[in-house]
Order: structure tokens, then sequence, then C-alpha cells
């Protein structure tokens, strides 16, 4: 039986809480009680309870959801999959098992002391793999080996039936593929509760990477020089990033508010062959923001901790950049983020060509803008790279992962930590990225990256509600083609009583 | 057609004579007092009239969100709408409006809007307990209740407990979920019985601490489509409107220990039957789209007198019983049939109103 977690006991007032402290404060939105579940049984029993009690349930792994989808469930029941951490089964096989309530970084060190494979998806150590997987799984090594749900053999998940009653189903391409396929990219809390994932194969994990960090100097970035920066990135990626010997190269520029000083660029690199032998794609790359007088940093992007400091086993010197060329899982466990608690604001947007001058420029303005009585630092837009083996187009139609033609995927990101600040910053964030995304769409869609010649969306998995907003908000999440019908009716053929949902949940 | 432009309609000669004959004995009539009627109408509106008599005033017309049901609070100075819309404010939930009536004369200001849970979507009926303290939201679309915690001065308190429920039943088509219907509080005031129209069934909840927790399931059949429910002032009877098989269902109700037993009586009807219900308040007599009955207070069994009533999406009767009145949601008209308050006997009906999509009605007396 799952152990039981009520308001009497200590260990409440914890376990109830969001890591974003945004969602932290209302005891009237707070769930009744908390499962913590070892195992799909105990999730199953614990489901099976909420669903006679008539409670709703939502469900947690690693607990890093954007929105209150998960803790603001007033009267409910969180079952907290975080103790779910089985390594193999009976009946795996010589199958790879990742269980939901692993954390990202348990299973990349599992399957790479076990196997010597990894998963392509994520970055920060501490996210779950529940939530991390369902939603697509995309990650540093994704241009190399495509997202983590392209390499999903099989699931086991609980549903509810149309009678109210819990089910284990297994799930894989012959077996309720159609919920399968829903799994794989649609997102988490929707049709049921995933308890474990099942590998045939997965990617052998790089030998070794080269990581780099860089900045540069807010004091000398005019208009000029911003919107050259930033079209020097995104040409790389439109152009020779789609070139398969730099699949290995991972980059994220991060755009911070002036008032930070700096902003930043960091990347992972390896050869396709998971060595970093030929350095020359990666110099190539680099070459590009010679002009734009990049400092050598020891320390993360900025707001961004998938960099975060460490200190190299091995430095080493590449023509004019220095690199710190670390063994893959060193550089990948490192203190490699995801535990902040604070604070935070998140929006996204999947872009499939390189910036226009227009775009640039709209982000420059906002990025220089003073708001009086606001403090911006903490905000930052991360241009991180994307396409590569991601945009195999025939796995769009076997996923619930729709964006196979972006070359970049962006994340507006703010960190703070006092309640005071956040109408101040929330409103410049609605304004910066109303303001971008009216750029290059149709009147109609102005304020969003819907899916056009230039965008392909957001990140179900990066969820802002303030998508809500508008009446097209599916087709800017899961396309203007059949998937959002598909998803559709797999909810209404798994989860009739919409047993599970939340502010952005499949409507069925 | 009367002069005034109002019709007396479906009476047959017998009915005629015998209204006729008792008109002098009909306070209502001798000696009209004005109260006031709240109609939600399905173009997005409550209208409100002032009745003397059977002369109906339309004195204000209200913007509302798709009100599904309208309920007045016991000191009568507050009004409840459920919302029927699928979403608000981009979240698929519905929402509850609160307006304020004047004292005087019956004018209706918004005061609030509360939205419902998630997933509580398409609310289509109320109920609130006798001392007016909670009240009890059925959603329809997303298979929810809420229960809100009304506060001295009537308005709700946020946010709303809820129960997520679940089921299914006969009719794939329409009763792929649960889908509650129409729900009531028992004379305790601390249970609410309810119809799921979607999983073929009858709840019994305990109001506890402000939410709702179930006492008793009681199926109703597999297709039968439980809707409109009335329970006899006595207590410990229960009538459901069965819509997907337009049947006519009386059950004892237990009260003490919150169950719905046996079946009474069950009668069939033509499928295109609607399925209006509404109990007089001397409990001798259920209104029925089908007609009108003659209830046995020690049975329960139904009796169909002679009378008829017009096709009706709601029936509601006075609660001082002098009253019953009749939405037609086909034709928009609002009918008021005059009462015997002892015997629930009807008279002839007039036509009072119109509006168009008459969904609900409530009627505030003048001593409120």
């Amino acid at each position: 039986m799952a152990t039981r977690i009520t308001r009497s006991d200590p260990r409440y007032a914890l376990l109830h809480r969001s890591r974003n402290l945004r969602w932290d404060g209302d005891a009237a939105e707070a769930v009744a009680e908390i499962a913590l579940c070892e195992t799909a049984e105990q999730a199953a029993e614990a489901l099976q309870r909420a669903v006679n009690a008539g409670m709703r349930p939502t469900v947690r792994s690693g607990g890093h959801c954007y929105e209150d989808f998960v803790v603001n469930n007033p009267g409910g029941m969180l079952l907290d999959l975080s103790l779910l951490k089985s390594d193999a089964l009976p009946g795996d096989g010589d199958r790879y098992r990742i269980s939901s309530g692993q954390q990202l970084g348990e299973a990349y060190i599992d399957l790479y002391k076990r196997r010597g494979v990894t998963i392509p998806g994520g970055s920060c150590y501490n996210v779950g793999a529940g939530g991390h997987i369902t939603g697509g799984g995309y990650g540093v090594l994704s241009r190399l080996h495509g997202l983590t749900v392209d390499w999903v053999s099989a699931m086991e998940i609980l549903t509810v039936d149309k009678k109210g009653h819990v089910e284990l189903r297994k799930i894989d391409r012959h077996h309720d593929e159609d919920l399968f396929r829903a799994c794989l990219g649609g997102g988490g809390g929707n049709f049921g509760i995933v308890t474990g994932f099942l590998f045939d194969r997965l990617p052998t994990a790089p030998f070794e990477v080269a990581n780099a960090h860089f900045s540069f100097d807010w004091a000398s970035m005019t208009e000029d020089r911003f919107v050259a920066l930033l079209l020097a990135f995104g040409d790389y990626m439109a152009q020779r990033g789609c070139e398969r010997d730099t699949w290995g190269l991972f980059a994220a520029l991060g755009l911070s508010h002036i008032s930070s000083g700096r902003m930043g660029l960091g990347l992972q690199f390896c050869n396709p062959d998971g060595r970093c032998d030929d350095l020359k794609p990666l110099d190539e790359f680099l070459d590009r923001f010679e002009e734009f007088d990049p400092v050598e940093r020891r320390a993360g992007v900025p707001g961004d901790q998938r960099f975060a400091p460490r200190t190299p086993a091995d430095r080493q010197h590449t023509g004019r950049y220095s690199i710190d060329r670390l063994l893959w899982l060193e550089a990948t466990i490192g203190d490699s983020g995801g535990g902040h608690s604070g604070r935070a604001a998140y929006k996204s947007s999947y872009m499939k060509r390189n910036f226009t001058p227009k775009e640039a420029k709209c982000i420059y303005k906002h990025l220089t803008r003073m708001v009086p009585g606001v403090d911006l630092r903490g905000s930052v837009m991360a241009v991180d790279s994307y396409g590569g083996a991601v945009n195999a187009k025939d796995l769009a139609a076997t996923t619930s992962v729709w964006q196979r033609s972006s070359i970049m995927k962006v994340q507006f990101q703010q960190y703070w930590d006092r309640a005071e600040e956040d109408a101040g910053r929330l409103q410049w964030m609605r304004e910066f990225y109303t303001d971008v995304y009216s750029q290059e769409v149709e009147p109609q869609y102005a304020g969003t990256p819907y899916p056009n010649e230039y965008y392909e969306g957001c990140y179900i998995n990066y969820p802002d509600s303030d998508m809500l907003a508008y009446a097209f908000w599916p087709q800017v999440y899961y396309g203007t083609g059949d998937l959002y019908p598909f998803l559709q009716q797999v909810k209404r053929r798994y989860d009739s009583n919409n047993i599970f949902h939340h502010k952005m949940s499949i409507r069925g | 057609m009367q002069p005034d432009g109002r019709s007396r309609e479906g009476w047959t000669r017998r009915e005629f004579v015998r209204g006729a004959a008792s008109l002098a004995a009909l306070p209502y009539l001798a000696s009209p007092s004005p109260s006031f009627a709240y109609v939600a109408s399905g173009e997005g509106a409550v209208h409100v009239f002032l009745v003397l008599g059977e002369r109906w005033t339309k004195i204000q017309h209200v913007s509302s969100l798709a009100p599904a049901c309208v309920l007045l609070s016991p000191s009568q100075r507050t009004l409840y709408v459920a919302n029927e819309v699928e979403a608000h404010e981009g979240l698929p939930r519905g929402l509850v409006e609160t307006f304020r009536i004047d004292p005087l004369d019956g004018r209706l200001t918004l005061s609030s809007r509360r939205p419902l849970s998630l997933s509580a979507t398409r609310p289509r009926h109320m109920a609130l307990s006798p001392d007016g303290k909670v009240l009890a939201v059925a959603s329809y679309g997303g298979g929810i209740y809420n229960v809100f915690s009304v506060a001295e001065d009537g308005s709700l308190r946020q946010p709303p407990t809820i129960f997520k429920d679940a089921g299914c039943g006969g009719d794939s088509q329409l009763q792929g979920a649960a889908h509650p219907h129409s729900l009531l509080f028992d004379s305790s005031g601390r249970r609410v019985l309810a119809s799921d129209f979607g999983s073929d069934r009858l709840s019994v909840f305990a109001v506890e601490d402000g939410r709702l927790q179930r006492l008793a399931q009681r199926p109703t059949g597999r297709g039968s489509g439980p809707g409109a429910t009335v329970l006899h002032p006595g207590g410990s009877l229960f009538y459901a409107w069965h819509e997907l098989e337009s049947t006519l269902a009386c059950y004892r109700y237990d009260a003490a220990s919150g169950t719905v037993g046996e079946t009474i009586q069950r009668m069939a009807f033509p499928s295109s039957s609607t399925g209006a219900l509404a109990m007089h308040p001397s409990g001798r007599m259920l209104y029925t789209s089908q007609g009108v009955w003659q209830i046995d207070g020690g049975s329960g069994r139904l009796t169909r007198t002679e009378h008829v009533l017009p096709s009706a999406t709601q029936i509601r009767a006075a609660p001082d019983g002098g009253s019953v009145y009749i939405l037609d949601g086909s034709t928009g008209s609002i009918y008021q049939q005059p009462a015997d308050r002892v015997t629930g006997e009807l008279h002839f009906k007039t036509r009072v109103a119109w509006v168009s999509e008459p969904k609900s009605i409530a009627i505030r007396t003048r001593s409120g």
C-alpha cells in the first residue's frame, strides 16, 4: 500500500510543495493527500482509492512541472512516484527499464554503468523520467540520437476504464498502439499514470564530450552587433548544423537581460562516434562568434543550469579556444542542475529557420528595456540547438512529437525569489514574448509561434498557461495536422471520464 | 385569446367547469400579491418579471452566460445561476453567477462570477441546502460535482470542493462517461441525492465539512439515463425520470441510512417524452410532462389524473402550493396554472410570458 501523507503528517509540509514557489502559497489549492508509491501496484491501489473517493489524481515523478498542473489540486490526491525506481522487473528480459520515479541523472548512471548506453533526452540531473519522457524527452544528445520517445519500445501505464476501474496496461506497437503513440510525447497527466518505460535498444553513450562556455559583454553590444550575433547562431543551425558531422553539437545561446551584464554561450560536442578526435566542426562553430569578443567562462550560461561550473579533469586547447574534454558520464552527471527552487516562469517556441532581422531587433529591444522598479536579472531567452536526428520525418507519425522540422528551440526563462516581483516580471515577459511572436505570424495568431513557415509552435514540456488565452492553443502545442484530433480520440477511448486532467490536458 | 393578448389553452370542458367553479375559492386570484419570476433563457439572459396574479411584466433583462439553472437563496436575496459553458477564461470549466436581488423592486445586480473546478464543464443543475449554507452544482459535461460554502451574505467561497465521478451506461454514444444530471438535498440538509444520466445510477452523498462523500449508489437499469428527480416532502419517496428509456420511477428512500431502495413503480412512456418533474408542496400531486399524478401517500404509487400538461423543459411548483409554472422550451411559452394549495389539483393554464428557450425558473414571493 502506498504511504499516505495527509495534512497532519509532518512530511506534508514539504511534500505538498511545488519546486516553483509561485504555486506554493495557497493552502486552499493544496492537495488533501500525497500517496508515495514505490511500485506500480501501490500506484494502482492509490489511484483506485482516489477514483472511488471522487478525488482528482495528479501525478509527480520529479516535480519539475513548470505550471501548477500537479500541486494545485484542491482536496485531491497527489500520487508521488519519486520512490518508484525499479531498475528491472521479472519479464523485462534484455530490455532496459526506466521507472517513472527515476531522476534522469540516476537513469544516466544506471544505464551507463550496467550497459554503456544512455537516453538522448534531458540535461538536468533531478528531472523525473515520467514527465520528461511522456512529454517527448528532448535533451543534450537529441541532435545526435533523437528524442527519448524515439527509442521507447513499451510502457506500463495505469488507466481508469469507463466504469472507474483502474487497470495496468502494457502497451507497445502491438498492444493499445494508439495509447502508446499518444504517450510518446503527448504530455503527462492526460491518459493515465505511466509507471515504467522499456527500451529494446538505446544509443551507446558517448565516450567523451567537449564542453565550452563563453560569454559576451552587453556593454559592447549595439543593436547591430546583437542582431549579427543572433543571426550567426541561427545561420549555423539552419545551414552547417544540418550536416551529420555536426549533430554531436548541442549549443545554447543564453540571451539574458542587459541588467545581467553578460550573455552566455554554452555547448557540448562530440563526433558522431562519441569521441572528440576531430574538433574541427567545433572550431568552425566557434569561429562564427569571434567578432563578438567571446570571453571564456568557467561559469555556466546565466540562468541556464545545464552548464553549471565544474572542474575539468582534462583541459584541452584547440585552435584559439579552450574547451573541457571530459568523459561523457563525468560531464553529464557533474553538477548538472535542475535543483533550482524559487519562483520561475517559462515560455517556449520551435524555430524552423534563422531569426529574421525584425525578430532579432525585437528581442534586442526587450532585452535592453529597463522597467522602472522591476529587477530583470535572472531573465534569459535560451536559444537551444535542435534538429539533427530529431528531424527524421517518419517519427512524427509514430510518436506524438510533431516538431520534426525545427532547427532551434527557444525557452524563455525567469528566476526570482520574492513574490512582490511577480507582477512586474511576468508582465515584462508576456510583453516580450507577445511582441517577438507578432513579427512573423498572421495577425489572427499574433502573440504565438503558431505553426507556419517560421515556427512549429511550443513544447508541451515547457507548458505556459498564458497560451490558454488563445482558443487555438492546442494547435500551437500539437500542430495543425491530425495529431490533436488523434490525441482527443485516445483521450475519449482511454480516459472517457477525464479522470486525468489539468489546465492544458487534452480535451476529450 | 384574452383581450390582453394572453391565451388560455388546453382546456377540456370538464376542466373549464371545474376551474370556473373553484375560481372564487382561490385566494391567489382573489387577492393577487406581487412576486417576481426569474427565468433563465438560452439566448444568454435572465429575464426578470413582476408577477401580479396572471399578469407578468418584464422589468429587467440581464445578460448571463448560457444560464441553465436558476436558484433562489432561502432569504430570497440572492439568485444563483449555473452557466452551462464548456470553458471559462480559457479553462475547461463552467461557472456560477451570483446576483443580488433588490428587496423592493426585485431587480438583479451581478455580484460575482465564480469559476467551477477544472473539468466541471456544462453545469446544468444546482441544489441549495435548506439552511442556504451549501450550494451543490452538478456538471453534466465533466462528470463532476462542486460544492460551495455560502457566506452569510449569499456569496460563494472559493474554491469549491469536488467529487469527480466516473462511470458509463448502456448507450455507448450518449453514456460514455458520467454525466451528473440533477441533484437535491434531502430534508436533513446533510445529504444530496443525485442522478447520473451517463452512468445509469442514483447516488446518495453525505455532506461533511463541505465535501461530498458517497454513501450509496443505486443502479437505475442499463441504458435508462436518469434525469430529473424530485423528493417527496415526506422524505421517503424519490421520483426519477429516466430519459433514455422514457420511464418514470418511484423509489423508496431511507433518509436514516441514506440509501435509495426498492422500486415501487415504474411506468413507460413513448420515447419522445420529455422529462420535467415537480412535486406539489402538499406531497399529494406530482406534475410531469406525461401528466399530473396523484400520489398515494402510503405506498408512493402514482395514479394518473385527467389533467394534461404541455410539453415542458421544466415544471416548478410555487413554494406556497398556489401555482405551478411550466416552461415549454419548444415554443418559449411560460404557463402558469393555479393550484389548490391543499390538494395540488390544477386549474386552467394561462400563458403568461414568452422568452426564447426558457430553461429554468425561480419565483420570489413578496414576503421574501
